[in-house]
């Protein structure tokens, strides 16, 4: 598999994704993926009635969290405007 | 001319604080391009418009399902700007639900293929698709609460390859790659168990006409 990995960050109170780096290595998608839901993901399903009412705003998780990544577009091809990385310690 | 089905880009994001998604897919190069995009998400909100390199694009499907609380549709577009462009997907207001999309570059293909649009109904949900041009594919998506990943999609009797996506619903998605012939087909969306239940939207891509051939005129 072939995936995008993006920043996830809180910019001017907007979530934020900046595509910054591809991979090839299922074992560091999965990895990245697997960190985001146990922190953002987790986060948002809980607190996702609060968040669609207005009671709970995204700068509660940023300001603990400030930068999540993922891995979720995945592409049939290899992007030339974008590094490979096969580790953790590159993102 | 044959279709040749090209790149192939899988998203699930989740806005946030945003009204829109953005991402970038590559459209093949070769005449006749054509990308279609298919997207599932919550009812409680509402997809708008659909961009490919700021071009906008034509909604061909877009459906609410009360059984499942998903809306789905597919969105396409004829001679995409070819190399890495940008997916934007608009909304009525910030997301906080995860959205799935895919997307397919196809190139020696035309837009306007038949639309078939089924809600879940037991698995294997079997659909017979009419009015089929010869030298078409198919597109195929199937939503469900269940587990889908281990399921398979069916065009004409042949199991297609399929992305499956997780945004608390699944969605499966696959395009055939034989092209059919007049008339009707038969598409199949199978769970990963017979409990399943599951939807079945399809969108026929059309082959795009062979150029013409030019006269020869002879002097003498």
């Amino acid at each position: 598999m072939h995936a995008v990995i993006d920043r996830i960050e809180l910019i001017d109170n907007v979530m934020t994704y900046t595509e910054f780096a591809q991979t090839n290595d299922d074992a560091l998608i999965e990895e990245i993926n697997l960190e985001y839901d146990t922190t953002l993901g987790n986060w948002i399903e809980t607190n996702i009635i609060g968040l669609e009412e207005g009671t709970t705003t995204l700068e509660e998780f940023f300001n603990v969290t400030p930068l999540v990544h993922v891995a979720t577009t995945t592409i049939s091809y290899e992007r030339n405007d974008l590094p490979l990385v096969t580790s953790v310690g590159e993102l | 001319m044959a279709i040749t089905v090209g790149n192939k880009s899988t998203n699930k994001t989740t806005p946030g604080s945003n009204s829109f998604i953005t991402f970038n897919h590559t459209q093949n190069a070769g005449s006749d391009g054509l990308i279609v995009i298919a997207i599932s998400m919550s009812t409680s909100n509402n997809s708008t418009t659909v961009t490919y390199n700021g071009v906008t694009m034509t909604e061909r499907l877009k459906y609410g399902s009360s059984q499942i609380s998903q809306r789905w549709g597919f969105w396409e577009l004829a001679a995409p700007a070819t190399g890495s462009n940008q997916v934007r997907i608009n909304f009525t207001a910030n997301v906080f639900n995860p959205v799935n999309t895919q997307v397919q570059s196809f190139t020696g293909a035309v837009a306007g293929g038949l639309v078939g649009n089924n809600d879940q109904a037991s698995s294997p949900h079997t659909r017979t698709r009419t009015g089929i041009t010869a030298g078409s594919v198919m597109m195929l998506m199937t939503v469900s609460t269940a587990n889908i990943g281990g399921g398979n999609l069916k065009v004409d009797g042949v199991t297609i390859s399929k992305n499956t996506l997780n945004n608390n619903r699944y969605q499966s998605v696959g395009t055939s790659t034989n092209p059919l012939s007049a008339g009707s087909v038969v598409c199949i969306a199978t769970g990963a168990a017979n409990w399943n239940t599951l939807s079945n939207q399809t969108l026929e891509i059309k082959a795009a006409s062979a150029s013409p051939a030019r006269n020869r005129i002879h002097i003498t």
